[in-house]
């Protein structure tokens, strides 16, 4: 079990540039869920992320997993239980070292680093039988820099190694951003893959309204640093994509002055038809509506 | 033949400097200028020692002790102040000059009259003292540079590699950086020390200003090592090579500067001539030798080409 318990994150307090990017958001997600995030730029989905993995300790409210309380357990010593994949696909990797070397760093993720060799004949050996997985050949070019590979394989290159000690959470922040469309059903694929064979947990935000239905168990929309629509099971099955911008969009007009959305999983936001019709945002327009 | 023994006697003791500054200049890609502090330290620290009795081996152990333990102190002023590495070095640099005389007691030490880890070849002529001399420097160096290229190849090494890399990513992993910063620091100084403390054996005195210049010299020794070996961040044995090499060819050709009769005060302009040419050829002379680095390849082709430009 995840847990987001009251969580406000506030960026710069105090200052001109103060930004309140969560507030008061609860979250639960039960071990095993995969989680899809949608929501406007600046809606809080990153922070969400970044609060989960330890790279932003909330100004108020707690983080557990299963019950611990990680809350100010800075985000190198969560990385045992918890993998990210980035949106950007040079932030995933070391771009001027190798294949193998990449790997080896992800390999002793969460586990106590040590004086003996990184790269054994038996590590070479398992990071081979990884990367075949993929189909991309990476298997054979081991000693190569990442920095020769395309994004889409450096991505690839980045859930293997996120799913080369078996985490607890895995947080894709966007992580098919960057590619183009054939190499997002590719790296997308393999998401769906290492999900179901590790069995985590997942929260995987998304700019692309039709993978955030598609996938996962469960459907959050975030707007202005909370979550204002939660659905899963028959209810997210039923959501179809202009339904699903009606919620993103509308938000923006109707929900600042509302309160509905205190604590625990909260209700979705109703949203009267003809409101909120019109386009969405340019932000999260049509590039990713239309991919 | 005579020039080559002058490069090695004098060389070799930089190498571990060079190796040190590599490790910040290259697996960072920062400055630390605490180098040029913790240089003439362990130099201080080993003239001081070995005039006060102390056997050689604990002398140097304890200069290498006293430059490691300067970075420990770069690190907590860059962690603790927020001020970047470069500064907290600069700092450290001009502190530690005071301390260094402090710890001499004068701006100059002779250590011609006691024993040092050459005094056994003083009766010997100078060609073949030298000689005996450039063997055990290249016996230290190598057992160092060994050493060194082992532990950059474990996972505290790798770890070490990636944090200069990609931090974020590092940290992802379950890397603490900051530690990782500590030891870079630690383990550059510490060699920075060993150098000094070599150099004082090989030349016989301390001289409290004898650090002054060495991380800009060792700049100019990776540069030229990077031109004739080409190193990256998983190319472990390269990496040694091209700082030996590198620092091999710098004193060459500083040796050679003097052979034509140069004063010894023009050295500091061979010095930044030398570092202009390395970064020059860098650009844009045809690669000495391997292939041309995918950095390199990148930046080339990133930058618009203005004589391209098509008539519309």
């Amino acid at each position: 079990m995840l847990e987001l318990d009251h969580v406000t994150l506030v960026h710069n307090p105090g200052t001109i540039t103060e930004v309140t990017a969560l507030r008061d958001l609860s979250l639960r997600v039960p071990r095993g869920q995969m989680v899809t995030i949608v929501g406007t730029n600046g809606a809080g989905k990153s922070s969400l992320v970044r609060s989960v993995a330890g790279e932003e300790r909330p100004s108020r409210g707690r983080v557990l997993f299963d019950g611990d309380d990680v809350t100010r357990t800075p985000d190198h010593r969560r990385a045992g239980r918890v993998a990210r994949v980035f949106d950007d696909p040079h932030a995933g990797t070391l771009p001027e070292l190798s294949i193998e070397d990449n790997l080896a760093l992800a390999l002793a993720r969460g586990r106590r680093r040590r004086l003996r060799f990184a790269l054994t004949a038996a590590r070479r050996a398992e990071m081979r039988e990884r990367l075949a997985v993929l189909g991309l050949g990476l298997e054979d070019r081991l000693g190569d820099p990442v920095s020769l590979l395309s994004a889409g394989q450096r991505q690839s290159l980045t859930l293997v190694m996120a799913g080369l000690r078996d985490p607890e959470v895995l947080l894709l922040d966007e992580h098919l951003a960057a590619l183009d469309p054939g190499t997002q059903r590719t790296v997308l694929g393999l998401t769906v893959d290492l999900v179901e064979r590790v069995g985590c947990t997942a929260i995987m935000v998304t700019h692309n309204m039709e993978h955030a239905l598609e996938l996962g168990d469960r459907l959050l929309v975030m707007s202005r640093g909370r979550i204002i629509t939660d659905v899963s099971g028959a209810e997210k099955r039923a959501m179809t994509v202009p339904a699903l911008i009606d919620r993103i969009t509308g938000a923006g007009d109707v929900v600042s002055d509302r309160s509905v959305l205190g604590d625990g999983p909260a209700r979705p936001v109703r949203v009267p038809a003809g409101v909120a019709g019109g386009p969405p945002p340019a932000a999260d327009g049509p590039r990713e509506a239309a991919a | 033949m005579n020039v080559f023994l002058d490069t090695l006697v004098t060389g070799l003791p930089l190498a571990t400097a060079v190796l040190g500054i590599y490790m910040i200049f290259r697996l960072r890609e920062d400055f630390d200028l605490t180098i040029d502090a913790s240089f003439a330290m362990g130099a201080a620290v080993v003239a001081t020692l070995l005039l006060h009795g102390w056997s050689v081996p604990t002398a140097m152990l304890a200069a290498i002790a006293a430059a490691g333990a300067m970075g420990l102190l770069t690190t907590a002023l860059h962690l603790t102040l927020g001020v970047p590495v470069i500064l907290a070095g600069l700092v450290m640099s001009i502190g530690f000059f005071s301390v260094n005389l402090r710890i001499m007691g004068e701006p100059s030490l002779n250590v011609v009259d006691v024993p040092t880890l050459f005094s056994g070849f003083a009766d010997l002529p100078a060609r073949e003292a030298d000689a005996w001399t450039a063997l055990v420097l290249a016996a230290i160096v190598g057992v160092v540079f060994v050493a060194l290229a082992l532990f950059l190849r474990t996972e505290v090494g790798l770890a070490l590699r990636a944090t200069g890399v990609n931090e974020r990513m590092a940290r992802s992993n379950g890397v603490d950086d900051r530690r990782l910063l500590a030891l870079s620091l630690v383990i550059a100084n510490g060699l920075a020390g060993l150098s000094g403390a070599l150099v004082v054996q090989t030349q016989g005195f301390a001289d409290v200003s004898m650090g002054n210049g060495t991380l800009i010299a060792g700049v100019g020794a990776v540069l030229l090592g990077e031109l004739l070996v080409r190193p990256s961040g998983s190319k472990v044995v390269r990496i040694v090579l091209a700082v030996l090499l590198g620092t091999i060819a710098y004193r060459l050709v500083l040796v050679l500067a003097l052979q034509l009769g140069l004063p010894a005060t023009d050295l500091q302009g061979v010095t930044a001539l030398t570092l202009v040419v390395a970064v020059a050829a860098r650009r844009w002379g045809v690669p000495l030798a391997g292939r041309t680095r995918a950095v390199v390849r990148r930046r080339v082709t990133v930058r618009p080409n203005r004589l391209s430009k098509e008539p519309v």
